[in-house]
């Protein structure tokens, strides 16, 4: 209670100061997707079908790679955004942090891959520095970001070698075909179950609208493979590689 | 039960809570002291990172830039005093820290002038190991920005828990002594917003 007076002292105090500083870049929350274009510059396709790719990315080779492309990082070092949001959204497993981050902003042409600890010695900073000059330059040129997002994800794949061609391990082939029995059990479960659970506490409450999201993160977390929605709580120390394009 | 032994199992119990506290407390500020003990390290190591990279990149501008006699020197004596500072314990003492400090940034600063130096030199720009090495250069110097910057913000906490009383009752009986701070990089204090 006393916590929450003297927060709302504290905020009406420095909301002018705090409005000031607005228009600066934030760092935006946790996303539930891979590939997050702030800017608007993907067509919805080309999301769709980058985010498949990215989520398998993640499922053959347990790495997860996100994406961020900012209209603007509001002139600041991209080193600094990439590390604060790496750590932010949590890329990568939270003991192995193996995550991999690409941020772009368009404004400054700045880009920044940022490597987990976990993965400094698979993708070292020269390493990631010639797939940014070599890779994703010449597309970040002529503003192909959606190709620049995808060649970047085939690279991540060739160095994992994990190109999902030819035979793809079994647990991928289903997602797309027919779901094993014991995956529909599961589904079921995940979803049927928190979603009563609410409709109880909904009608003991009299109001079922807020119960709503937490039947959905049920779903997430059951349906859903390791590292859905967010990053696993992995952490970066400023290894990678940026440039501008 | 008598009014005496009421008292007796009441006071034995407010004894047994405080060791309790005391116990947890302890074992609180042992874990944020050894939180603090690994993110020296990491430090440790970013800057052993940069050490050891130099003789290359000096060998390797060397081949291209050999007028840059006086650019290349001072690295490399920037790189011998820098080695010469002994890193140990330097996370208690503000005064050996400040050494370190000093030492390492007149590093970065004859680095970056070397970096600026090869510009001219377009052979050595276009030369593949140079811009692995220059990559590597720039990696680790952000490498110590980060870890640098995630020391002060662990040594922060823990100086604040054991300065917090009642903790400070345990640290001060334990000999829990308080961190030293990297003072700031211009530049470095901006950390991005994050939106709510």
């Amino acid at each position: 209670m006393l916590r929450a007076i003297a927060l709302g002292c504290a905020l009406s105090f420095a909301a002018p100061a705090a409005r000031a500083q607005e228009d600066a870049f934030q760092l935006p929350p946790k996303p539930a997707a891979r590939v997050n274009d702030y800017a608007h510059v993907l067509s919805n396709r080309a999301l769709a079908g980058l985010e498949d790719r990215y989520a398998k990315f993640a499922a053959t080779t347990g790495h997860q790679a996100f994406v961020a492309i900012f209209p603007d990082i509001g002139g600041q070092p991209v080193e600094n955004v990439a590390t604060a949001l790496f750590k932010l959204w949590g890329v990568g497993d939270a003991k192995k942090h193996d995550g991999i981050l690409l941020v772009l902003g368009l404004k400054e042409r700045a880009v920044r891959i940022e490597v987990g600890y976990g993965l400094e010695d698979r993708i070292p900073d020269a390493r990631a520095s010639r797939i940014i000059r070599e890779e994703l330059f010449p597309h970040l040129k002529d503003a192909r970001y959606a190709v620049a997002v995808f060649v970047f994800v085939r690279r991540l794949e060739d160095i994992f070698s994990a190109r999902p061609q030819g035979a793809l391990p079994r647990y991928q082939v289903t997602s797309s075909g027919k779901l094993p029995p014991w995956a529909i059990l599961l589904f079921v479960f995940a979803v049927l179950v928190p979603i009563l659970r609410n409709l109880s506490r909904a009608r003991t409450l009299g109001s079922g609208g807020v119960t709503t999201r937490s039947g959905f993160s049920g779903i997430w977390f059951g349906g859903g493979g390791r590292g859905f929605g967010g990053g696993g709580g992995g952490l970066s120390g400023g290894g990678g590689a940026s440039g501008r394009w | 039960m008598s009014r005496a032994t009421a008292i007796l199992v009441g006071l034995v119990g407010a004894a047994m809570l405080a060791v309790l506290w005391f116990i947890s407390t302890n074992n609180s500020l042992i874990r944020k002291d050894e939180a603090v003990k690994s993110a020296w390290a990491q430090v440790e190591n970013v800057y052993q990172r940069r050490l050891d990279l130099i003789p290359n990149l000096v060998s390797t501008v060397k081949g291209y830039a050999a007028h840059e006699k006086s650019t290349l020197n001072e690295v490399v004596e920037a790189r011998n005093q820098a080695t010469k500072i002994d890193l140990k314990g330097a996370a208690e003492d503000p005064e050996k820290l400040r050494q370190l400090q000093k030492s390492q940034d007149a590093l970065s600063g004859a680095l970056s002038k070397l970096m600026v130096v090869v510009e001219r030199y377009p052979d050595l720009k276009a030369n593949e190991n140079f811009r692995d090495l220059q990559a590597q250069l720039e990696g680790t110097e952000n490498r110590i920005s980060v870890e640098r910057r995630r020391f002060n913000e662990i040594a922060q906490d823990y100086n604040a828990s054991i300065r917090t009383f009642p903790a400070s009752f345990v640290a001060n009986s334990r000999g829990f002594a308080p961190k030293a701070y990297f003072e700031a990089q211009a530049g470095a204090a901006t950390a991005p917003k994050v939106q709510f």
